[in-house]
């Protein structure tokens, strides 16, 4: 029997051997970025000292932050708005993806081909689908408001341009795009032991029970996983404010991510400090998505 | 045979269902079609004269050939190099118990929220000091630590469903930790793999960021390149952007059609044996 | 079974990634035997340009890469000067360089094409001041025209550009007729402007699109140039502390008064790169006038509205009689200031010669664009060139360059800002922003990103 005390078991190389890989590309890539945001967000660094960020003194640590939740209103904006449209993600996206799933997975005609199509917007590249929704917002050509003309004549509806509907049409651009996430779940789906139905069935079990007391329960942890997933698209959106609305009109779709982007490169004053700031603050926001979601749906613990 | 899904309303909803998500998903991709004919792309309804100078000027005049085969080199090594990588550290994490488990956890997890343009700065140094900057190499290197978060999640998430038995059959059949791996899990855990697999190729096939900083000469560029071509410093040609968009995504299209063909295969075959 | 079935997979692994270094090493090989080709004594510089277009897509760009071999060709015998197109085009070029900065780094000489990486580059001390060069050969500083003044920053002048973008407007005349409205070479001074607005709207005419963003700068900045304190305020942009000054609020009135609320919602686009509605729409004759830049005159071959009715204008002022432009140069050539005396010399030959009048004037007969030369004889030019829209092109830069009153561009003067003006038109628009509240806004957007 292995002495459970000596370090160099076999088992422990084993471990280290797999996790070796994984843990040095996280290094090479990740860890000095990493550091470098948090270690930035409390410095000042700009084009004027580009290459030598400035640490800002411990009695001017915090600055930073202040000024950024205090007086840029641009920054208020974009948190606001991502914390929506994570919101939103989790209470649309995830419940209709998961419908759809459920529905192919008692393979109707053409299933198949649903679930091959499905995934059709999430390998066009986003600057189609900046092009496709400009398209489809314009006010003038545009079927969004030759829609609305038709059921209010004369309300002329400029989807970009006003700020209410800004936001919606710049959700409506990915939230129901779930087609890669509804091919997680149905892998899942489909490595349920068919045995397991047969035993439901035959104790009595309708197809909704089934759904609901069996299938549902196993797909839990994948269930959270594809969570994650889509609350972290909904968390970094960037490309189709970018193509789209260019975090308009007046700044009101503006995200955290498009938020650093302008603060960071897409400014002349190139001020990064600001936009690492921000950063620390998204990344916050994303350690805690991904702590509730796994908390709620128990992904740790395989069934 | 199995009873009928209980009555009428349930049947047609399920069609309901499936045709509003086909025509979500295939409004964009049609309507982008049709627009690439049109000399001025843009409103619905059919071409007036149909043109093609997109189309010509991509097969013809642009090193299309090249650029196709660099995207599928790159996304495809990387891809691999991804997967195995994560893989291997998915396993242990999932089904090991070892002191700092949650730590690996927490350490891709971590990796979801970084902007890209917080690593754009390192990475480029790093390439620029081990001289791979114009490089397909440096490209490959990047993309196989892009993806690891959510591959990581998606293989884990898999792994975790599989029951414990499996690998104390395993150890009492007297296989080593690396052949349980390699034997057991592996091909049952194939259809996770195979979607993760498709979930970063499809990720770096069009990844644009990376590609236009660290590629240069015109030998190497990937697909998304392309439709830079046609965008020029004063404006844009549409037409030839949209009939770039579609030669771009056809072929993805096709090979993933067919590539779920081969993995539906070891989907329904992949339950757990007993 | 499954053991081969592994050992496939890891062999096929192994095989792509031999594939890929080797094609990733071929790629190297072959660039390092073209080196050795060239001769080892000479001086190298590398030239990097955004003009990377095929020929069909944008023969401009085919012109510009002529441009460069000749130069390349004609002093082989002295340096190698090797010429590289970023497929990333100029903005490209920018990120690359600001990766570069960071590391200490930066391009020989490169081309970037407006993108401003001046203020950043000039702090890490990697570029050359080419003032002192330029007051020492009289015929270079002409060539550089406006781009003297609008880049000398404290002394120092680190970018000139063998083209500017020259900025007036376009007008369709057949639809100023048809409503009886005067056209814009005879207005005297704005109120011409309103009044021809407003002819144009009772007879049904839409004046013209706009959206939140290029045009509506344009008009805004060209309307800023009509008397000597709105002048003051908007040159003080790059460094302007705050917002409520009487003239700029003016502005804003005549922007919400006499322009915006003349154009309904239809004619409005939501600004960004994509939205070219208010080109079109000119184009094909819906609209009597277009705000943008000389190079249109190439939207109008083959256009619905007719090339014989499309003509370019500058804008009036306050003063009777009196033209203003807008002449934006802009960040082009940088040269970094790691170069040895040799390389040096052979770079600023290069800008001399790309700012010439030969090139200057290649440069508006192939319809590139304007070219900022103060001694360029636009008669000859006109009779030069045969196509309408090169003649179209001509008058517009000579019109621009004749102007009395020249200015930056909106973006070029007030930076960041710049994005958020544009922000504030819908607002001006539907009536729900008075200017008043758009000068808070900017003053608190300000105060933000101190």
């Amino acid at each position: 029997m292995k002495k459970r005390h000596r370090l160099f078991t076999k088992r422990n190389g084993f471990i280290c051997a797999f996790l070796a890989p994984g843990i040095i590309l996280f290094m090479v890539i990740y860890a000095y970025p990493l550091v470098n945001i948090f270690a930035t967000s409390f410095c000042r660094w700009n084009y004027k000292n580009f290459q030598s960020p400035e640490f800002l003194g411990w009695e001017n640590l915090f600055d930073n932050y202040i000024k950024m939740f205090t007086l840029d209103a641009n920054f208020k904006m974009a948190l606001i708005n991502t914390v929506k449209w994570v919101v939103l993600t989790m209470v649309i996206q995830i419940p209709f993806t998961l419908l759809v799933a459920l529905v192919l997975a008692k393979k109707p005609r053409g299933w198949k081909f649903t679930r091959n199509m499905f995934i059709i917007p999430n390998i066009i590249s986003t600057a189609a689908i900046g092009l496709i929704f400009l398209n489809i917002y314009n006010p003038s050509r545009g079927i969004i408001t030759e829609i609305c003309n038709m059921i209010s004549p004369g309300s002329n509806v400029n989807v970009l341009a006003d700020e209410k509907y800004a936001f919606w049409g710049v959700t409506f651009a990915f939230i129901l795009f779930g087609g890669s996430s509804c091919l997680l779940l149905l892998t899942q789906i489909f490595s349920i032991d068919p045995g397991i139905y047969e035993a439901a069935r035959v104790d009595g079990a309708s197809a909704g029970q089934i759904d609901r007391k069996i299938v549902l329960p196993l797909m839990r942890p994948m269930i959270g996983t594809v969570s994650i997933m889509a609350a972290n698209y909904g968390l970094l959106l960037y490309n189709e404010i970018a193509l789209i609305t260019g975090g308009g009109p007046d700044n009101a779709t503006f995200s955290l991510s498009y938020y650093i982007y302008r603060t960071a490169l897409g400014s002349t004053k190139l001020n990064f400090a600001r936009g690492n700031t921000a950063g620390v603050i998204q990344f916050i926001l994303g350690i805690l998505l991904v702590g509730c979601i796994n908390k709620v749906f128990r992904t740790d613990q395989g069934d | 045979m199995k009873k009928k899904n209980s009555g009428i309303p349930s049947g047609i909803f399920k069609y309901i269902v499936m045709l509003f998500v086909l025509f979500i998903s295939l409004y964009p991709i049609v309507w982008v079609f049709v627009s690439s004919f049109k000399l001025r792309p843009g409103g619905i309804g059919f071409p007036e004269e149909w043109v093609f100078d997109g189309y010509i000027t991509i097969f013809t005049k642009l090193n299309i050939a090249q650029y196709f085969l660099n995207s599928i080199l790159i996304a495809a090594t990387s891809t691999a190099i991804s997967v195995a990588i994560v893989a291997m550290s998915a396993y242990v994490s999932a089904r090991m118990e070892f002191r700092g488990k949650g730590l690996i956890t927490a350490m891709f997890a971590t990796t979801l929220f970084i902007p890209s343009i917080s690593i754009s700065f390192p990475i480029y140094r790093l390439l620029g000091e081990l001289n791979l900057k114009d490089s397909r190499i440096g490209v490959i290197f990047i993309y196989s630590g892009l993806g690891i978060a959510v591959t990581y999640f998606i293989i884990r998430s898999y792994l975790l469903s599989i029951p414990k038995e499996m690998e104390e059959a395993a150890r009492m059949d007297g296989c080593g930790y690396t052949a349980t791996f390699f034997r057991i899990i592996v091909p049952i855990a194939r259809p996770g793999l195979a979607t993760a697999a498709i979930m970063v190729f499809l990720n770096n096939w069009n990844e644009f960021y990376f590609a236009s900083l660290l590629l240069k000469s015109k030998e190497k560029m990937t697909i998304p390149a392309l439709l830079g071509q046609f965008t020029t410093a004063y404006s844009k040609n549409l037409n030839g952007m949209f009939s770039a968009i579609i030669v771009a995504v056809i072929p993805t299209i096709i090979i993933f059609c067919l590539l779920s063909e081969t993995f539906v295969k070891s989907l329904t075959a992949g339950a757990v044996k007993g | 079974m499954k053991m081969r079935k592994n050992r496939l997979a890891a062999m096929s692994l192994a095989v792509c990634m031999a594939a890929a270094m080797a094609l990733a090493g071929c790629g190297k090989t072959d660039g390092e035997v073209k080196e050795e080709e060239e001769d080892q004594n000479l001086p190298t510089i590398t030239f990097t340009h955004g003009y990377y277009h095929d020929e069909s897509e944008w023969p401009a760009a085919a012109e510009m890469r002529a441009i460069y071999e000749e130069f390349a060709e004609a002093h082989k015998d002295e340096f190698n000067f090797v010429i590289k197109a970023d497929e990333g085009g100029a903005e490209g070029i920018y990120n690359t360089a600001l990766n570069d900065l960071s590391s200490g780094e930066f391009y020989d000489i490169a081309d970037f094409g407006g993108w401003n990486i001046v203020p950043v580059a000039s702090e890490s001390d990697a570029i050359l001041d080419l003032k002192p060069y330029l007051d020492e050969d009289a015929d270079f500083k002409d060539g550089v025209g406006v781009c003297y003044d609008q880049n000398l920053v404290d002394g120092k002048i680190y970018s000139v550009r063998e083209q500017i973008e020259g900025v007036g407007f376009w007008y369709n005349s057949a639809l100023f007729e048809q409503a009886g409205a005067q056209t814009p070479d005879q207005w005297q001074t704005w109120a011409d402007f309103d009044t021809a607005v407003d002819k144009l709207v009772e007879a049904g005419i839409m004046p013209f699109g706009l959206n939140a963003g290029w045009p509506t700068n344009i008009l805004l900045a060209g309307y800023s140039q009509r008397n000597e304190q709105s002048r003051a305020f908007y040159e003080s942009g790059a460094t302007v502390e705050s917002f409520d000054d009487a003239s700029f609020r003016e502005s804003l009135a005549f922007m919400q008064d006499n322009v915006l609320q003349k154009i309904d919602s239809a004619n409005f686009g939501p600004g960004g790169d994509d939205d070219e509605q208010y080109r079109t729409d000119f184009f094909d004759g819906k609209t009597a006038m277009l705000f943008n830049g000389v190079w249109d005159a190439g939207g109008a071959v083959d256009c619905a509205a007719g090339i014989e009715n499309i003509k370019p204008a500058t804008f009036p002022t306050d003063e009777p009689g009196k033209r203003a432009a807008l002449l934006s140069g802009g960040t082009g050539f940088v040269v970094s200031n790691k170069l040895d005396e040799q390389q040096t010399e052979a770079c600023i030959e290069f800008i001399k010669y790309m700012t010439s009048p030969e090139i200057a004037s290649r440069i508006i007969e192939k319809g590139i664009g304007m070219a900022p030369g103060t001694a360029i004889d636009y008669d000859e030019l006109l009779n030069k060139v045969e196509t309408d829209d090169a003649k179209l092109l001509v008058e517009a830069c000579r019109m621009c360059q004749k102007a009395d009153v020249q200015a930056l561009g909106l973006g070029n003067t007030f930076g960041d800002a710049e994005g958020e003006i544009q922000g504030k038109y819908a607002g001006l628009m539907d009536g729900s922003k008075t200017p008043e509240d758009v000068i808070k806004e900017l003053d608190d957007f300000l105060a933000a990103s101190e």
